[in-house]
């Protein structure tokens, strides 16, 4: 059997797996492990016990527990209520201004939490009452929780940029910097679909909060200066080469430790809780890269990205098409593909194929995780609508996937101004220091 | 399955449960040793202008706790990701084949991760050492593989419970 058949074979066997809902990591493992087995028997087992000692020691992937720590003790310190606080009384006044306060909450929180379903739970929880209780359409403020929960994976620090930077070889620091201002326009166009959607039906946000006095909004601005100041020293340290990445993670979480000692939230039920939920979010990366680094050993003793090389060579397709035709094929995998399952299964496939046609690896991760971001919110799989579905048991998951489209849209839009503009994504980290 | 079967199986799940649980101790134990160990290398680094030689190692090590931690944890507590599309296409009468078989082919890969573990340990690696303060890796891949062995005995146990279920709802099903 040659490479490509066995690859082939491969694939399609993965699929079967995880339909038979396998988790994504075992079968990738089982899988890999498979087909090196196939290619090289002798290098299989010790090839599968390297690669996870090799992960699970990978001195990058510091980051995530640390960021995940940093992100779970901002929501029990009370500091991602504060964030919520500050953009509704600054918003809230507006026609769906609490619609828009619950995106701009959860970009502020995407910036403590790597996590899109963290983002929407937390801050679904505080804003999906107050949205409630003033008669907002359940489809815009469930739409909106889920949306902007997905703010989590784009706007740094983000899982998926870590996945994607372990996958490809790429700067986690560069990633996380491209990241930011996509993050802040697709912060803009979530807004915008909000402003819109009301515009056309006022129906859908009839209530309004009652506009704040300047100096309430000032004192809502401080109580967020911690979240505030945490993030500026983080990301900051990182954009000016005073920290590493792992090294801003760190001290991320320690200060976030700090605010909950001053807060007094650092009861033992808030320490088992930030903990076991720090563990799981953990675990559930691990676990993923433990599988696809045995699956990208298999999908590179199959010479099958070579083959793809030379055919995508020979078409003569140029980069923007092929970067066009990918994000397209990701747009339609994640209707049924969880988002990290996608990056850890078509970045090793990917990588070899765009990167000799000179396209910038950094530029094509954001893209990548905005169409992801896509999928967390697309039916029938979208994760972060099954998250809200968790906090709003009352609204049916149609009405949830109804409000979900003027988002979608609007991320359709941030991928075009990202692919048409790649300043959009490259400027931060092409004026980065160190 | 005989009454006494099922509790042996509750008494082995209650008893996962406990192992699984100080993993999290321990694992918990290390993620604040990794927030203190990059505090301490910062803190040398810029406030004392004098950075320790190879405190990575000791993250690296550390991390390996976590992960290992984390991933049994994780097991435990339903966090692996994955991908329900079936409960769309087919019910229980399919599923409760289609889990079955997951679950044995799961187990099977778990159990082969876990034997890679200990027996190939270093396998691959020309120096099983890290590389400033010659840690052994030895220690770290076994633990993995203790992690990973409670995370088949989960599984086996799921099956059992799955099979025992088997014409009725299955507590562990995955779905939406």
């Amino acid at each position: 059997m040659d490479g490509t058949t066995v690859a082939a074979i491969g694939f399609g066997a993965l699929f079967v797996l995880l339909f038979i809902r396998m988790p994504v990591g075992l079968a990738m493992m089982a899988i890999g492990t498979w087909g090196i087995y196939i290619i090289r028997p002798q290098a299989a087992i010790p090839k599968l016990a390297g690669e996870i000692f090799n992960e699970a020691s990978n001195y990058p992937l510091t980051i995530i527990p640390l960021f995940v720590l940093m992100g779970n003790l901002a929501g029990v310190s009370g500091m991602s209520r504060d964030l919520y606080d500050a953009a509704h009384s600054w918003l809230g006044h507006f026609k769906g201004g609490l619609a828009s306060a619950t995106v701009v909450g959860c970009a502020g929180f995407s910036a403590l939490s790597g996590s899109s379903l963290a983002a929407a739970l937390t801050m679904g929880r505080v804003s999906l009452p107050e949205m409630q209780r003033y008669n907002y359409d359940n489809g815009l403020a469930t739409g909106s929780i889920a949306a902007g929960g997905t703010l989590g994976i784009l706007i740094p620090p983000s899982a998926g940029f870590v996945i994607y930077a372990i996958l490809t070889e790429e700067s986690i620091g560069r990633l996380f910097m491209a990241g930011i201002i996509p993050g802040l326009l697709l912060t803009l166009l979530f807004v915008i679909a909000i402003w819109l959607v009301v515009l056309r039906d006022p129906g859908k946000a009839p209530g309004q909060a009652q506009a704040h006095p300047l100096r309430q909004r000032l004192l809502a601005l401080r109580r967020a200066g911690w979240i505030v100041g945490i993030v500026l020293l983080t990301i900051g340290g990182i954009y000016s080469g005073v920290f590493s990445a792992v090294e801003a993670a760190g001290i991320g979480a320690a200060l976030a430790f700090v605010v909950t000692i001053i807060r007094r939230r650092l009861t033992w039920p808030n320490i088992v809780e930030v903990t076991t939920s720090t563990l799981k979010s953990s675990g559930t990366v691990f676990m993923i890269l433990f599988g696809a680094f045995v699956f990208k050993t298999f999908v590179g003793f199959t010479g099958i990205t070579y083959a793809m090389t030379l055919w995508v060579e020979a078409q003569g397709f140029t980069g923007m098409q092929v970067v066009v035709a990918f994000l397209l094929l990701f747009i339609v995998l994640g209707m049924f593909l969880d988002g990290f399952a996608i990056l850890v299964l078509t970045v090793p496939l990917i990588q070899p194929v765009i990167e000799p046609l000179g396209i910038n690896m950094i530029w094509f991760g954001v893209l990548m995780v905005i169409v992801l971001e896509m999928g967390l919110i697309s039916p029938p799989v979208g994760l972060n609508v099954f998250v809200v579905k968790g906090i709003a048991g009352d609204v049916p998951l149609n009405t949830i996937f109804r409000g979900i489209w003027p988002f979608w849209f609007a991320m359709f839009v941030a991928v075009i101004l990202v692919l048409v503009f790649p300043q959009i994504a490259l400027f931060l980290p092409n004026s980065m220091f160190g | 399955m005989s009454q006494g079967a099922i509790t042996a199986l509750e008494w082995i799940d209650r008893q996962l449960e406990r192992f699984i649980g100080l993993l999290a101790i321990l694992g918990g134990i290390a993620t604040a040793g990794l927030v203190l160990i990059t505090i301490v290398a910062v803190t040398w680094r810029y406030g004392f202008n004098n950075p320790i030689f190879g405190i990575e190692d000791l993250s690296v090590v550390t991390l390996t706790i976590v992960a290992g931690a984390s991933v049994a944890y994780g097991a435990r507590h339903g966090a692996h990701v994955s991908v329900d599309l079936l409960s769309y296409v087919f019910d229980r009468s399919v599923s409760r084949y289609t889990d079955a078989l997951m679950r044995a082919l799961a187990a099977v890969i778990l159990a082969l991760a876990t034997y890679a573990l200990f027996a190939k340990a270093c396998g691959i690696e020309k120096a099983c050492i890290t590389n400033n303060f010659s840690i052994e890796h030895r220690i770290f891949y076994y633990f993995l593989g203790v992690a990973l062995a409670a995370y088949t005995l989960h599984i086996l146990l799921q099956l059992l419970i799955g099979l025992i279920h088997f014409n009725r709802s299955d507590p562990n099903e995955i779905s939406h």
